[in-house]
């Protein structure tokens, strides 16, 4: 067939006829449907061709996301272990099957799987320290992207990759998206927009309109808009910049300090916006700052929204693997009791109580999950009563974590109880980010440290592993004499950590390790902000394959919200 | 460090076979899929089809054109399926079988690689489109699911991939025709 002939002969399935063979391919015809549609494709040979076609694109479709980077290139935590389970089944049995009939040549060619990952033990990685990373200037990660489901992007330099952002143009052409700074600033972007992206500190807003919310801390964050800059240190304001290069500006909580610059950049005339006030940057007028009051004031500035999160609806057989493997204690936050008790389903029966201030909902069991948002007073879960001897014996400690902030959390800890001002601990599981510790980028960090003590201990960093609104499966092992972190079914760092017993009882704390100031612990600083859901105690150093199997089994029930990739 | 074996020796009948089922299980699977064949059922019937040909291996002309020497198996093993699955409804009738294994036969260049073209076209695809194809296809997403995630209403979802799903394949076919087979 010539060029033109094939083209000619090429004519889609109408809408209605691809609805007819989707609802075949899905099983979703009767008997007497499919009959009608059987002999309707015996008698036309064009729709035959058609079907075929379709039929064909589709398979293509399921298949053409397996096992390797393709397109854009994916995201770490979708090529590491995120292979879809079909495809990946009807390979090995088609290799399984190959070995059948040409045993022993094709069993060892096809031996190593593409998929299989050699892991070879870590120790701490004295890589560049956070603030290295920051201030390098490199082209290394400056924000993450999330993009909600209706956000177009226009053409940016560079492209985001895998949802990172690095120094460059950032341009939104509609809808809505969420940069998450390393500074832990998070700001939502309304489309038309446009900005400069400088540092994880330090962007310019050269059009459009943003909202931006940070956390007061050592380097503030710094907005620019035309002839102007804005310095965040844990305000919550929203800003537009008009086609003349004005920007309104209104804050809606904390202090925002606003300064005009000169033409050499330095600040000409300063001010500073409380929380409720509105203010006008005309850089050309003769008047550069206005106060905005009364009906000058913006109305329509928008708000800092919460970021995607995937969602987690665990499947019915993923609670049957993790009994299956014996838990101590079993807490899968699907309900609380009048008395603020989440029930245990482990061994112990040691259930999960929410610790909040009263009124607070900062802390809440809802649709399933442990949620936690960021909170002036102190939150988190404590177990009922301390675990005897956990410490005399090997153990395990797993969950799903969803973190929506990025800055230094503590996801969970084994403590001593009492009433001691800081908190001494003799493992934990944090996201370290910004820590003071010599570790890589969006880490996440196993401590073990005995006798328990506010500090030191042995350390595993496992690397870049975190995204904001992703769930991750994480698990620490402990041993006498070796301590491992495994993520998403992997083992993601393993370090030799000799460990003391002792008879001590531990408590168990999630989402908060500190309660109480002191100079040396702020006990804000390590505030879980998200979600977390099924929580589980092994008495034991529980195996690689059951880790992977709880993985696999739980992964299911993951939801992928709409995030950024790249172009 | 895990070594790969040497490769089999393509010279060898048998090492000429595996690189022949390597290279075309992907246009098989295709093939079975679109006689109706679905499920775990495809794994089934193409280890069965694997078996028939190794069987029949030494009376493979190696002049011929593999495929659709491969397709009258494939063919076979669908039809014996659905023979022994009498009140499964899910594969077509043994005239309309037939029909299409005859049909895939002639039109050779439907199962020509178009993987290649997919991904390019899947490139050229809006962010969010790409998400719900992404989304549908290899995480398995219902519309109901999708709907929830995007809000927008199921009907919309629908419509959505259906004229994603156009757009992809006249960008494919247009892919092909240009850098030829």
């Amino acid at each position: 067939m010539s060029a033109s002939e094939k083209s000619d002969a090429f004519q889609a399935a109408s809408a209605a006829e691809r609805e007819q063979f989707s609802l075949l391919r899905s099983g979703g015809l009767t008997a007497s449907q499919r009959s009608a549609l059987d002999e309707q494709l015996q008698a036309d040979a064009g729709l035959r061709k058609r079907y075929l076609e379709w039929s064909i694109l589709e398979t293509d479709l399921e298949s053409v996301w397996s096992g390797e980077e393709i397109v854009r290139p994916l995201r770490p935590e979708w090529t590491r272990r995120q292979t879809p389970l079909v495809p990946w089944v009807i390979s090995s049995a088609l290799l399984g099957a190959a070995a059948a009939v040409a045993v022993l040549l094709v069993t060892d060619l096809l031996r190593t799987s593409p998929w299989a990952k050699e892991v070879s033990s870590t120790v701490n990685v004295a890589a560049l320290s956070p603030d290295d990373e920051i201030l390098s200037g490199n082209q290394s990660t400056i924000a993450f992207l999330v993009e909600e489901g209706d956000a177009v992007l226009a053409a940016s330099r560079p492209a985001p990759m895998d949802g990172r952002l690095t120094a460059g143009r950032f341009a939104l052409a509609s809808g809505r998206a969420h940069l998450l700074f390393l500074n832990g600033t998070h700001l939502v972007a309304h489309g038309p927009c446009e900005l400069i992206l400088e540092s994880p500190r330090r962007a310019r807003l050269r059009g459009g309109q943003v909202a931006i919310k940070t956390w007061r801390q050592k380097m503030p964050f710094r907005l620019n808009v035309p002839r102007a800059c804005l310095i965040d240190d844990g305000a919550e304001f929203a800003v537009n910049v008009d086609q003349s290069g004005a920007s309104r500006v209104h804050v809606q909580s904390g202090e925002l300090a606003v300064s005009v610059l000169n033409d050499a950049g330095r600040t000409h005339l300063s001010s500073s916006l409380s929380a409720s006030r509105a203010l006008l940057i005309a850089p050309h007028a003769e008047v550069p700052l206005v106060e905005l009051s009364g009906s000058d004031k913006p109305r329509d500035l928008p708000r800092v929204t919460p970021l995607p999160q995937e969602s987690f609806s665990v499947p019915p057989a993923y609670p049957e693997l993790v009994q299956a493997s014996d838990p101590l204690i079993y807490w899968r936050f699907e309900n609380v009791d009048a008395n603020g008790f989440a029930p245990d389903h482990g061994r112990l029966g040691c259930r999960a109580k929410l610790v909040r201030a009263a009124g607070s909902d900062a802390l809440k069991v809802k649709q399933g999950l442990l949620q936690l948002r960021a909170s002036p007073t102190p939150r988190r879960i404590e177990s009922e009563w301390p675990l005897p001897s956990i410490n005399r014996q090997d153990y395990s400690l797993e969950m799903w974590a969803c973190s929506s902030a990025l800055r230094f959390q503590s996801l969970c800890a084994l403590i001593l109880p009492g009433g001691l001002k800081t908190q001494r601990s003799t493992a934990h599981i944090e996201l370290a980010h910004n820590s003071g510790l010599s570790h890589g980028p969006m880490a996440y960090r196993a401590v073990n440290r005995t006798p328990a003590s506010n500090q030191g201990g042995y350390n595993a960093f496992a690397e870049n592993y975190w995204f904001p609104g992703r769930w991750r499966h994480l698990v620490l092992v402990s041993t006498q004499e070796q301590m491992h972190l495994y993520i998403d079914g992997a083992l993601a760092a393993s370090i030799s950590a000799p460990r003391e017993e002792d008879h001590f009882a531990y408590s168990i704390a999630i989402g908060q390790l500190h309660t109480q100031a002191t100079s040396r612990a702020p006990h804000l600083a390590r505030q879980f902000v998200g979600a977390i859901d099924e929580f589980a105690v092994y008495d034991r150093a529980i195996s690689a394959e059951e880790i992977e199997a709880h993985h696999q089994v739980g992964r299911r029930g993951v939801s992928p919200a709409f995030m950024s990739r790249s172009e | 460090m895990t070594t790969l074996p040497p490769s089999p020796d393509p010279s060898s009948p048998s090492g000429r076979f595996v690189e022949l089922m390597l290279r075309h299980q992907h246009d098989l699977t295709r093939f079975l899929r679109a006689l109706g064949v679905s499920g775990a059922d495809v794994e089934e019937t193409l280890q069965q089809t694997l078996t028939s040909l190794w069987e029949k291996w030494a009376e493979f002309d190696p002049e011929r054109d593999f495929l659709p020497w491969a397709f009258k198996f494939a063919h076979l093993e669908a039809l014996k399926l659905r023979h022994r699955q009498q009140r499964d409804h899910r594969i077509f009738s043994d005239e309309l079988v037939a029909l299409l294994a005859a049909e895939a036969e002639r039109e050779d260049q439907l199962f020509q690689p178009r993987l290649e073209a997919l991904r390019h076209c899947l490139r050229q695809l809006k962010a969010f489109d790409y998400d719900l194809m992404h989304a549908k296809y290899a995480h398995g997403l219902t519309a109901q699911q999708l709907a929830r995630q995007t809000r927008l209403t199921v009907k919309a979802i629908y419509r959505r991939i259906d004229r994603i799903r156009n757009d992809l394949a006249i960008c494919i076919r247009f892919r092909s025709e240009s850098i030829g087979p």
